[in-house]
């Protein structure tokens, strides 16, 4: 059951914006996490961008990973990658919490075109760290009845977000949010190489086939 | 570009140089990994030591991997020598890269029977190869080899389950090495249970680390109730972040049966409709029977309730029911 990041956008009309980002990517292999931290910050950019506002969605990713996001009608998003044992509905009240407390701590002025260096919110390590635990950081039962009537859409895979046409992989080649080694890795047919084969899964991680 | 023959002896030689040199000069290195990266840098070593972690990167692994291979099974043939020393560093080489491969691990056996190579030794290679493959079985195989090899050295470990039983016949000569070897024992079973935690947390349902966990408790801590105890309570937190884990919570149901059966209600009673009470039982023992099981009913509704749609915390339910 576990948390692997949180992060704050501003949807804009063509692009989301990233305003803040926590990460907790102990448990992925040493040497791959700067590379996972980077496809996850571009998969939740491209979430909010694909999400509208007022909706609420999960998406399903490699079968292991859900990324929950709750875009609000002012255009602020947040997005929690979780693994599947954790609690889709803990995951919506942290969302709303935590983008109730940014809103009132950061000006929406500064949304648009903030960035995590220059924007002053500094809880979200804290939250991300405080709700591994879903037990501790919540009541459960107060949870239950405040999103029974919410609807929540499922999707089953990024793809189902993107327009009729779109390939992950362009998405992948023109971010800005990946590093030269991390689009590398994306196109390489890992499974392919020889040595690979030798040695069985090279890395299962996020994106990182 | 292809290399000669001679580019790529010179350039693994110094690879298995360098990872032999990297546990030399840090001997906490705690994890591997592979390091994605197609080209070679020009004139650095393909191994990367950071933080205690140590990486290989990727594109030595096609040179690397065939060559070692080749070597140990030449070995093997006979058709070429390798004195100990290299034996080490090429077996500890190849397994980093595939813990799978059983002749490696062989090779290693013969070291440490000719004691060439300290068991401790291979208990810290097999830490660090199920840092990368938690599942690997040839690890845990071997890793059940070495204990055993350990175990075989205690002299007084027959001494310690009687000890356990008759405290009042051991002798006072005796109960100085009984306790040393008692410290060493709890040392190795501490150990072993953070080496499973740890590969049990890296892959889910990892049965191998499971299986592990328990061959090491019936094989170092029998009748020891006390590991049994702090076993099932130290595990809720795990368990509680797990929920879908169908092997930890059967080794849950491992650690009540040894308890139970060493409250002296015989194994053979245990059936589905849980277990009967010997008519020679205390009602002490009937007590914290129902005590274990309660606690463990308890526990398990609390979770289903927290997080409904687990089908491994109903199977345990069930199994207790």
């Amino acid at each position: 059951m576990k948390l692997y990041s949180l992060s704050v956008h501003y949807k804009g009309s063509t692009k989301a914006n990233l305003l803040k980002a926590a990460y907790d990517l102990s448990s992925f292999s040493f040497f791959q996490r700067s590379s996972v931290q980077e496809f996850m910050t571009f998969t939740s950019a491209l979430i909010v961008e694909r999400t509208s506002q007022g909706t609420r969605a999960s998406v399903k990713e490699q079968g292991k990973y859900l990324c929950h996001v709750y875009v609000r009608n002012d255009n602020l998003g947040g997005v929690v990658i979780a693994d599947t044992e954790y609690p889709q509905r803990v995951c919506f009240t942290l969302l709303e919490k935590v983008l109730d407390e940014f809103s009132r701590q950061v000006d929406s002025v500064d949304w648009p075109s903030g960035s995590p260096d220059t924007v002053h919110y500094k809880a979200l390590d804290i939250h991300l760290s405080k709700y591994q635990n879903p037990r501790e950081a919540d009541a459960m039962t107060k949870v239950q009845a405040e999103l029974d009537e919410t609807k929540i859409i499922l999707h089953n895979t990024m793809e189902s977000l993107l327009e009729r046409g779109e390939k992950l992989d362009d998405l992948v080649a023109k971010s800005e949010h990946l590093g030269n080694q991390s689009k590398a890795f994306y196109k390489t047919p890992r499974c392919l190489t020889r040595s690979s084969k030798q040695l069985g899964c090279l890395t299962s991680d996020f994106y990182i086939f | 570009m292809a290399e000669s023959e001679e580019e790529v002896d010179v350039l693994v030689q110094r690879v298995v140089k360098d990872i032999s040199n990297a546990f030399k000069r840090h001997p906490s290195i705690d994890e591997i990994g592979f390091i994605q990266c197609p080209e070679a840098r020009y004139n650095r070593s393909p191994i990367v030591l950071l933080e205690n972690k140590l990486g290989v990167e990727s594109w030595c692994v096609k040179f690397l991997l065939p060559y070692v291979h080749n070597k140990l099974l030449l070995y093997r043939q006979r058709k070429h020598w390798l004195d100990r020393e290299a034996l080490v560093d090429i077996t500890c080489t190849l397994l980093l890269l595939n813990p799978d491969f059983t002749t490696a691990w062989n090779v290693r056996k013969e070291l440490l029977q000719c004691g060439a190579l300290s068991p401790e030794r291979d208990l810290y290679l097999g830490k660090l190869t199920l840092t990368k493959f938690p599942k690997s079985p040839e690890t845990w195989i071997h890793r059940r080899w070495v204990l055993q090899q350990i175990l075989n050295r205690f002299p007084a470990v027959g001494h310690h389950k009687i000890l356990l039983r008759r405290e009042a016949e051991v002798e006072v000569a005796d109960a100085e090495i009984t306790q040393h070897a008692n410290d060493h024992l709890a040392q190795i079973i501490l150990q072993e249970m953070m080496v499973c935690a740890d590969a049990a947390s890296r892959y889910p349902s990892n049965y191998n680390a499971w299986s592990h966990r328990i061959w090491v408790l019936r094989h170092m801590a029998q009748g020891n109730s006390k590991v049994f105890h702090d076993e099932l309570s130290s595990l809720r937190l795990w368990v509680s972040m797990h929920v879908s884990d169908h092997s930890g919570f059967h080794y849950r149901q491992f650690l009540l049966k040894e308890l139970i059966t060493d409250l002296n209600l015989g194994p053979e009673l245990w059936s589905n409709s849980g277990p009967q009470k010997q008519a020679s039982s205390s009602p002490d023992s009937s007590y914290l029977v129902d005590q274990l099981f309660y606690q463990e009913m308890e526990f398990c509704s609390d979770l289903i309730l927290s997080f409904p749609g687990h089908e491994a915390l109903w199977s345990h339910r069930f199994h207790h029911g």
